[in-house]
């Protein structure tokens, strides 16, 4: 087995600028599965995906920011190279990632992102994801017709039955997007946590039909097996309330938004996420807020 | 005819998936695919639709399934050797090292300290600070980016001014300085005509128009469309514009273009003008133009803008063009293109991928008392109800919005352009295309190669139900440009589409023609 060097130089250490809060308590090793021009995705041997990112936009609490990492080809990963997670590092055979004193993304959901939210922020959502969203996920979702894509009538089915989790796993993309859907459903939950105790019903209906109960979060917990590694990461973070700072951004945005035309720039800003992830998560978003589910 | 691949272990990003899922889609004699992960939903969905064999029982959550349906086994085969080369593609560049790109100014900055200049392409919710970071440190701007609110264009250019730099934009497109193209610009010789436009696309059909025309451009600055149209931005970075190219030795002709000016910004752009000392042309789009005024003459369309400016440059007398009167040889095809319609061919159909090309034909059909109906209509009684539906005569701006979230531009990928053609040509109603090629850095590499086969296809479907369907197009390029306009030029001809030298002419033909349809059915 390949051991990590013990004397490394000021050269081979590499220091992130933001550190996912989750990395640290995880002690392992983890394989590179997957290399991109701006992210670097580490299998570690709990099936949770850590992801080296170059932006601090696609932080999640599982991610560490290293723009030094794409910048420098002497200090890259290719799939199938070995990662050890030591807590306040992360040593693969080449550098050392050190992760001690650095700063803390948490990804939680605060009272600030929420404060400028009010009821009308819900239609204005709709009506730009209507707009701005891509097709191909579970934007179908939204409208109220029937649609030829069998993933849609699929969880619509799942819906009808108040069973969220049978969304774990459904769909086309790298991750699923049941899996998205949920995150966003779970954003909305968290969302309306936060709100002055005067608001949720008036933003939400009727708010005891829409937050899913514990036990539904017990049948989601369990239902983490039936996805894959991509899926079951996100959903694995959510269901802590975390999650990805796209999702709080545009969260935060919206509610700040003192016009329609700020709204549809940030839905535009968070359908840009994956090829559908964004559109997917802001369609369970709303629909939660709506009282839909 | 089903075949299931299965990639173990398969981590792609969603992007590549969907590009992967669209070129197997695409794929002729293939029904039905699904590119899905192997969780036991997918799995349990795939059986569900039929997509499912023994080769998917085996998938895991983390497996890429490839489910295909196809007409023949040879389609099968086909559209199985494509997903195996995309995927393979997919893994040899995941391996690659790359060269180093910097992903901030002050990254860039360190590998040319010289540069002076910055192109920012961000998504619109930052560009404005991005730009602000620039003027900041002395840099000129050209700002590709949309979506900035004016409020953030008027403090960047108020900054600019400050500092007596360019902010070029928003949603700037295209310019030329010092003979470098930028972004969307395309490859025309050098020479005396400075211009300064608030349109990228107008920008390029001008500069083209003036190459082939024989002259040459010794600068053009692009401005952001709404620098003159919006008050608050006093046709600033224009004024600018202007300066510059008054105190630019090498440019002895000054052209300006915009869309229809606010009526201050508009004066002072005269007036300013006026005081430059040089021979300038104006073209405002949809305006009749005004008398000429000491050394500043007036266009009426794009070509005749860029034929005035060579004239001036040469020394030449200026006038008002008369080369745009009905020729003899052009109404009588109009004619014949007209009658080999069917009783039910009655409209217009206009697809562009240039906002300016579309503004510019719609403003010359409705001059010619043509009501139609366009994404770009500021009347309510002008406005579409769905753009994804035509209505009676109909022209649109595919490079809209609407048309292009989360898709390429219509100049980059044709792809948007040929599903429309496919549905006016299945519209029994639809008479005449319409449409505009952009060529040149940034545009699509060879552009006219899959548009002909899209007029051919819907050529085919008209003649099948006993109609015809007339095609009239214009390149905005030149031969020099790495797609080669004469080569493109072939291609639409062809199968049979009429290919005009300007946007202008195209558009005037198609009036012709659709002229000669409304007399027919009156």
């Amino acid at each position: 087995m390949t051991q990590a060097r013990l004397d490394r130089s000021p050269e081979e250490q590499v220091f992130p600028t933001l550190v996912g809060v989750l990395v640290p308590l995880l002690t392992g090793r983890g394989t590179a599965v997957s290399v991109y021009s701006s992210a670097v995705n580490v299998l570690h041997n709990q099936g949770l995906l850590v992801s080296f990112v170059e932006e601090t936009r696609a932080m999640t609490t599982l991610s560490v920011c290293v723009p030094a990492l794409f910048r420098n080809p002497k200090k890259r990963l290719a799939p199938g190279d070995w990662v050890r997670f030591e807590g306040i590092r992360l040593v693969t055979a080449d550098f050392e990632v050190l992760l001690q004193g650095r700063p803390n993304w948490q990804g939680t959901l605060m009272g600030k992102h929420v404060k400028g939210w009010s009821e009308s922020k819900v239609s204005l959502l709709k009506e730009a994801l209507l707009k701005k969203g891509k097709d191909g996920g579970f934007l179908g979702l939204l409208r109220r017709e029937k649609t030829d894509n069998p993933f849609v009538e699929k969880a619509r089915e799942g819906l009808r039955h108040k069973a969220l989790s049978s969304l774990v796993g459904l769909g086309p993309g790298s991750t699923p997007s049941g899996d998205d859907f949920i995150t966003g459903v779970l954003l909305g939950e968290e969302t309306l946590r936060l709100l002055p105790a005067e608001e949720p019903k008036a933003v939400a209906g009727n708010q005891k039909t829409v937050i899913p109960s514990r036990l539904e979060k017990k049948t989601l917990w369990a239902a983490l097996s039936r996805t894959n590694d991509a899926g079951k990461t996100l959903l694995w973070q959510a269901l802590q309330a975390h999650f990805p700072a796209y999702l709080i951004e545009m969260l935060q945005s919206v509610s700040d938004a003192e016009r329609p035309e700020e709204v549809a720039m940030a839905v535009e800003s968070s359908v840009r996420c994956g090829e559908t992830s964004g559109t997917d998560a802001l369609t369970g978003f709303l629909l939660f807020m709506e009282g839909r589910l | 005819m089903k075949k299931i691949l299965v990639r173990k272990n398969a981590y792609y990003d969603s992007v590549f998936l969907m590009l992967a899922s669209k070129a197997i889609k695409q794929h002729p004699g293939i029904k039905e695919a699904a590119v899905v992960m192997g969780t036991d939903v997918n799995l349990e969905l795939l059986k569900g639709i039929g997509l499912f064999s023994g080769e998917a029982a085996s998938a895991k959550p983390n497996d890429l399934v490839i489910a295909l349906e196809g007409e023949t086994p040879e389609a099968l085969e086909e559209a199985c050797r494509i997903a195996e080369e995309t995927l393979k593609k997919k893994s040899q560049r995941g391996g690659e090292e790359e060269a180093y790109r910097p992903v901030s100014l002050e990254g860039a900055l360190k590998i040319i300290p010289e540069a002076n200049l910055v192109i920012i392409s961000v998504p619109g919710l930052y560009a404005a600070r991005e730009a602000r970071g620039a003027l900041h440190k002395g840099l000129h701007v050209m700002l590709f980016s949309d979506h900035v609110s004016v409020e953030d264009e008027v403090d960047l250019k108020e900054r600019a001014t400050e500092k007596g730099l360019l902010m070029m934009g928003p949603d700037c497109g295209t310019a030329i300085i010092n003979g470098k193209p930028l972004c969307f610009a395309n490859v025309v010789r050098r020479g005396a005509i400075g211009l300064a436009a608030a349109s990228g696309s107008g920008l390029q059909e001008v500069t083209c128009c003036i190459d082939r025309m024989g002259g040459g451009i010794s600068q053009a600055l692009g401005t952001g469309g709404r620098d003159l149209q919006e008050p608050r931005l006093r046709g600033r970075m224009m004024l600018m514009g202007i300066e510059a190219l008054k105190h630019d030795p090498e440019t002895r002709v000054i052209v300006v273009l915009s869309k229809p000016p606010a009526e201050e910004s508009a004066a002072t752009v005269l007036s300013r003008l006026e005081q430059t000392g040089k021979p300038c042309v104006v073209h405002f789009l949809g305006l009749k133009p005004m008398e000429r005024r000491g050394a500043v003459w007036f266009s009426g369309n794009m070509e005749e803008t860029a034929a005035m400016a060579v004239a001036l440059s040469r020394g030449e007398t200026c006038g008002r063009s008369n080369s745009f009167a009905p020729d003899k040889d052009l109404l009588e095809r109009a004619e014949a293109e007209a009658g080999h319609m069917s009783r039910s061919q009655r409209y217009l159909r206009g697809l562009f991928a240039g906002g300016t090309l579309a503004l510019e034909a719609l403003s010359l059909f409705e001059q010619e008392g043509f009501k139609i109906r366009s994404n770009m209509a500021k009347e309510p009684g002008q406005a579409l109800q769905s753009p994804h539906r035509s209505e009676g005569n109909t022209l649109l701006d595919l490079g809209d919005d609407v048309f292009t979230l989360g898709k390429p531009h219509p100049m980059i990928d044709p792809s948007l352009r040929e599903e429309r053609i496919a549905q006016e040509a299945a519209d029994p109603e639809t008479a005449l295309l319409l449409m505009d090629v952009v060529l040149g850095y940034g545009a699509h590499e060879d552009p006219c190669g899959p548009l002909a086969e899209s007029v051919s296809k819907a050529k085919a479907w008209m003649a099948e139900r006993g109609g015809y369907l007339s095609v009239v197009a214009s390149i905005t390029g030149t031969d020099s440009d790495f797609q080669n306009k004469a080569e493109q030029k072939k291609k639409l001809e062809s199968v049979g589409c009429l290919v005009m030298p300007s946007n202008y002419q195209a558009a005037l033909q198609a009036v012709h023609i659709m002229k000669q349809v409304v007399q027919r059915w009156m």
